[in-house]
């Protein structure tokens, strides 16, 4: 059965495919933050740039931002492999939609937290890491992981840029062998398989991260 | 102890708080009265500074809250503000607990993230604290698990914990279920009787006759009047006092 020889490479694709998100989600998650407190800081320096790039990366395909940035800026002297490239641009792009899902959960902690924090003397830093983020992060996570879903997809784009991942890898196989139907049809199967344990986290986060009783003070 | 000298206070346009002159003495509770909308809670927010003043000044034991520098009005910054609210404790009517953490850890954040305490040392003191306002059973339970009345009494420990000059309690029953309000009195009534300084906005009249050392009433963001329980509560000379009165019969 020759469809079990399509599968060895289309797997080591998928592998790629696992990197790329998990890797450009927890880089996406981590800058979504600084991009959040930029944009909801009092210095109006902060605020602009992080709209502007939010704004930029909302608004751009993120097709176009990967083949600026492994096809264009090389030409201003930065190189970078196909991997990197891909890696950047999603964790870039990834950012700018976080940034506004950690922007809507900090908004939905309610405000008696924030007076409760400063009753005890908590400074400002202190009442966000201790006391709002946690909670916004509890809020934001089914959304996360929505974005996560999304992302795990996006990173087809990456064959564009000839990232060896799960799409780029069926492409090849397709293009060498005609057997269009089957292997598009893995390469399909093999991304629902890889989403699943995502929505049924999404699932979980939905159930879990409603304490809605105890919110309503 | 705790003083405001001329506050004025504006939302916008409108002027909640006009020229109002207070003085707390040392363990004396002062009950704050007054219609909804008085400015009374408003009033009580502003000595915490959870509401900016725009004029005038509040002095914890002589000292200014609000300004670095009082010849030149310079206000505190956050970082500053901060110290000075580990002295003032705050209980909300909405309790306000973190939903996040347990019952001890509630009580425990203030003392060891603020104070520095040595977290051994806060859950001695956070548990003598539970067990005063019987729940020290309830130490690892999720707020969410507690009936409002036991949240409330968590938030009293979770102040008390900071070992605060002055404990400010903003309508501290009204979110309770009736049934619920007196388990939460009772407490307070303990801390009056133990000598704790304490300002409190409520709208329960029994308690406030019987607690306060002093009423305080307001309507419309002035102090109509200032004195002893006994002389408000057989005021006949204000026209609005009784007025605000004859609800509560």
């Amino acid at each position: 059965m020759d469809l079990l020889n399509f599968l060895p490479p289309l797997l080591e694709g998928a592998w790629i495919t696992i990197q790329l998100t998990v890797l450009s989600l927890i880089l996406g998650l981590i800058l979504g933050l600084f991009l959040v407190l930029g944009n909801m800081s009092k210095i109006k320096f902060f605020k602009i740039i992080t709209s502007i790039y939010i704004s930029a990366f909302r608004g751009t395909p993120l097709l176009v931002q990967l083949m600026i940035i492994y096809f264009a800026l090389p030409d201003i002297g930065l190189m970078f492999t196909a991997f990197q490239a891909a890696l950047i641009g999603l964790a870039l792009n990834e950012a700018a939609y976080v940034s506004e899902i950690y922007r809507s959960g900090i908004q939905a902690v309610p405000k008696g937290q924030t007076e409760a924090a400063k009753s005890i003397g908590m400074s400002n830093s202190k009442l966000f890491i201790r006391i709002i983020f946690p909670q916004a992060f509890k809020i934001c996570l089914p959304n996360i992981g929505n974005s996560a879903i999304i992302l795990l997809k996006n990173t087809s784009l990456a064959a564009v840029i000839t990232v060896g991942e799960l799409m780029h890898r069926g492409e090849l196989l397709a293009g060498a062998t005609f057997r269009n139907m089957e292997i598009f049809l893995m390469v399909a199967v093999i991304y629902w398989i890889l989403h699943y344990p995502l929505t049924l986290l999404v699932k979980y986060f939905e159930k879990k991260g409603d304490y809605s009783s105890a919110q309503n003070a | 102890m705790l003083k405001m000298h001329s506050v004025n206070k504006y939302f916008g346009e409108h002027h909640v708080l006009k020229n109002v002159d207070l003085s707390i003495k040392n363990s004396e509770v002062v009950a704050i009265l007054g219609p909804s909308g008085s400015g009374k809670s408003t009033l009580l927010r502003t000595l915490n500074v959870l509401e900016e003043i725009e004029d005038g000044d509040i002095l914890l034991e002589n000292r200014s809250i609000i300004y670095k520098d009082d010849a030149q009005k310079k206000r505190k910054n956050p970082k500053q503000l901060s110290y000075e609210r580990e002295e003032i404790g705050m209980v909300f009517q909405n309790f306000n607990l973190f939903p996040h953490k347990t019952v001890l850890e509630n009580v425990i954040e203030g003392p060891v993230q603020v104070r520095k305490m040595k977290k051994e040392e806060a859950v001695v003191n956070a548990e003598r604290l539970l067990k005063r306002v019987g729940l020290l059973e309830k130490r690892n339970k999720y707020p969410e698990s507690l009936s409002g009345g036991q949240q409330q009494r968590v938030a009293i420990a979770r102040a008390l914990a900071m070992n605060p000059k002055v404990i400010l309690f903003d309508e501290p029953t009204s979110a309770l279920d009736p049934e619920l309000v007196g388990e939460v009195l009772d407490v307070i009534k303990d801390l009056a009787n133990e000598g704790l300084t304490m300002v409190i906005v409520t709208h329960e009249m029994n308690f406030a006759k019987d607690v306060a050392d002093r009423i305080v009433f307001i309507d419309e963001g002035n102090i109509l009047f200032e004195g002893s329980p006994e002389e408000f509560f057989s005021n006949n000379k204000q026209e609005r006092i009784g007025k605000f009165l004859s609800n509560f019969k």
